[in-house]
């Protein structure tokens, strides 16, 4: 059974390369399958290329997916990643 | 079909299909696997991708500095992009599914995400273009690298295609399958030219992207005379060739016929000695087959290449004592290691050179590094009780060198005596004339080294101030330089005048034309690459002394290379007309 959630990109450029790689690092922590979708983008969370070539910028609207045993956990530490802004500092 | 002219550096013809070897773009050429391949090949893209990490992971850790967390990060997402799940199904899919090969896998799969990225208009997406081509590159690098050791077995008569050829890459090459050879790079003395000459093969080189525009496997046609390369030809062009190639391999048989009938002297008795240049040891038998009377330089850098940057005492010997049964008897001229510092600069403590060529090479090295040449010595020394053996000392270019080698050679010695071991107590030790210093102030020398070798090569660049590798200058290196000759007449003087050996070692001697005016200048030794031997004696048999010191007397008038080589042209057609063998 699939998990949504839907998130908005707070941080100021963009899923550029380092919240990019944010994300696979969290993805990559849960054994379910995380896809990202835009519009009728879907990406796989746990392909860097696939995320940056969602190029996705600041105030996009995006919906967390998850499929498999942790499905619920992984979307919410994708949730939480996206509403720290990645926990980078940007300034 | 497409034809492409380069610079010929030695002639013959050849048809045969391409190998193509790595060219630092790393253009792939679509090729397959065969289904029994599948499992073994996707094993070697997975060898090669964690080669790849476990690299990026090494350069990654060895970042200090204020810019650490930046560059870490470019690498950190190389690691990410090499585990990418999406792409290694694509990758993997390629080869179990479509059966290509893992480098065109690789080159294709990257190429989509490389245009993907291009077409998003945006400076951030190409800046990641350089990222992926990067690690496109250390993939393939991995790949090609791991491949480059079948080439010591090859399953059918190929021509090699490449960028340029390394000491090391041919080192390992399987001579006996490989036809000919079309370079991108190079010159009319650059290795290939020397490898090709020295396996009497076709090779042209100077041919700009060819082996980008080529597919491994592509049937080519070298044309080593003209300088032609035809990919592809038409069934008519490649029957033309065909019969070309059946011609020249007649004329070479003629030759052989008319050379082993020929006096070893000229026509009027002078005795005329040919010895063989040898690059690999395998050539040993092949040119006592020619007609080489022993050995006039044995290059020992592919020992280097073969056995890696500090071969054993007992490697060196082993390879001198396989060559010395070959020559059964004939003499064998060791030449100490030849070449760069760029091997050794870390160990040696060296910069990288702006300058390599007039940087710490050749003997400069060895005298730097003398456990790297003591080694060597060791062995040449007892190699000297397997047959008659000289060592000769490379880029000498004043009298302290020489002695400075010398002194390092007797502590060797006596060093051997201490422990016992056997060895050649009267070894000659001689020096090749290649930097114009010694060439000009060779009566400097004619008291201490055993014999001379001019190696012309290095000679011409030396004198000319000419890289003789650099297609813009190519043209400028030229052998008949008034300068370069009166160097060379003045070495063959002085050495007579002492009666001491000389000889010729370089390219110029395995041309026959110039063979004729060596020979007018007091040349008796000539040492030339081993398929030229017939040629040479067929021509020196056929003309007197005076014949050739009269044709160098007039050279010597003349001032301009280009009607110098007229003059030696004409003197070549009249002694050894082209028509009557061919070609």
């Amino acid at each position: 059974m699939a998990v949504k959630a839907e998130v908005e990109l707070l941080n100021r450029y963009g899923l550029h390369q380092r919240p990019a790689m944010k994300v696979i690092e969290t993805a990559g922590k849960f054994t379910s399958e995380v896809y990202l979708v835009k519009e009728d983008q879907r990406c796989n969370a746990k392909s860097i290329i696939d995320v940056i070539m969602l190029a996705a910028e600041k105030g996009t609207r995006l919906t967390v997916e998850a499929e498999g045993g942790d499905a619920e956990a992984a979307v919410k530490a994708i949730v939480d990643l996206f509403a720290a802004k990645f926990n980078l500092n940007e300034d | 079909m497409e034809i492409k002219i380069g610079i010929p550096v030695s002639p013959g013809v050849a048809i045969a299909p391409a190998l193509v070897l790595d060219s630092e773009s790393f253009r792939i050429p679509k090729r397959f696997i065969r289904k029994d391949e599948v499992e073994q090949e996707t094993k070697r893209f997975e060898a090669a991708r964690k080669k790849a990490l476990s690299e990026i992971s090494g350069i990654k850790e060895g970042i200090h500095s204020v810019v650490k967390e930046e560059v870490a990060s470019i690498f950190g997402s190389h690691i990410m992009i090499l585990n990418d799940p999406k792409l290694l199904e694509e990758i993997r899919e390629k080869i179990s599914a479509k059966r290509y090969t893992p480098e065109y896998a690789v080159s294709r799969v990257f190429r989509k995400v490389i245009k993907a990225f291009q077409e998003i208009q945006d400076a951030y997406f190409s800046q990641r273009v350089n990222d992926f081509y990067d690690i496109q590159k250390r993939l393939l690098r991995n790949l090609l690298g791991q491949k480059a050791e079948n080439l010591s077995k090859l399953d059918r008569k190929v021509v090699i295609v490449a960028h340029d050829l390394s000491p090391s890459q041919t080192a390992t090459l399987d001579k006996s399958m490989v036809v000919g050879f079309a370079t991108d790079a190079g010159g009319a003395t650059s290795h290939t030219a020397i490898l090709a000459n020295a396996l009497g093969i076709p090779a042209v080189v100077g041919l700009g992207t060819l082996s980008q525009d080529i597919s491994g496997g592509d049937v080519v046609v070298i044309d080593g005379k003209s300088g032609r390369v035809i990919v592809n030809p038409d069934d008519e062009t490649r029957e033309r060739y065909e019969e070309r190639v059946k011609g020249f391999e007649e004329r070479g048989k003629k030759l052989a016929a008319t050379a082993a009938k020929a006096e070893r002297t000229t026509k009027d008795g002078q005795r005329v000695t040919l010895y063989a240049n040898v690059e690999f040891d395998e050539e040993v038998e092949y040119s006592v087959n020619m007609g080489a009377e022993g050995v006039g330089l044995f290059r020992t850098e592919f020992i280097y290449a073969k056995y890696g940057t500090h071969p054993s005492e007992e490697q060196h010997l082993e390879t001198y004592a396989k060559a010395h049964k070959a020559l059964g008897g004939k003499v064998l001229t060791l030449r100490t290691m030849d070449f760069g510092a760029d091997k050794y600069a870390a160990e040696a403590g060296l910069d990288k050179e702006d300058n390599p060529f007039l940087g710490c090479r050749s003997i400069r090295l060895s005298l730097r590094e003398p456990r790297l040449f003591t080694t060597q010595v060791r062995a040449i020394l007892r190699a000297g009780l397997l047959g008659p053996t000289r060592m000769m000392l490379p880029m000498i270019s004043g009298i302290e060198e020489f002695r400075q080698a010398k002194e390092l050679i007797e502590g060797v010695k006596a060093d051997l005596t201490r422990e016992g071991i056997d060895f050649r107590k009267d070894m000659p030790v001689g020096m090749m004339v290649e930097v114009p210093s010694a060439a000009i102030a060779i009566d400097s020398f004619i008291e201490d080294a055993a014999f001379f070798s001019i190696g012309t090569n290095d000679l011409v660049q030396y004198t000319i101030a000419v890289d003789r590798n650099n297609q813009h200058v190519a043209n400028l290196f030229r052998h008949t330089h008034p300068a370069v000759l009166r160097l060379i007449k003045g070495v063959i003087a002085a050495g007579r005048a002492a009666n001491k050996p000389v000889s010729v070692c370089g390219e110029m001697a395995s041309e026959a034309r110039f063979a004729l005016l060596l020979l007018g200048f007091g040349l008796r030794e000539f040492s030339v690459g081993p398929q030229s031997i017939p040629e040479l004696r067929t021509i020196l048999s056929r003309l007197t002394v005076a014949e050739a010191e009269q044709l160098s007397e007039q050279v010597m008038k003349m001032g301009h290379c280009g009607d110098i080589d007229r003059v030696l042209q004409d003197a070549e057609e009249k002694f050894l007309p082209r028509a009557e063998f061919g070609e």
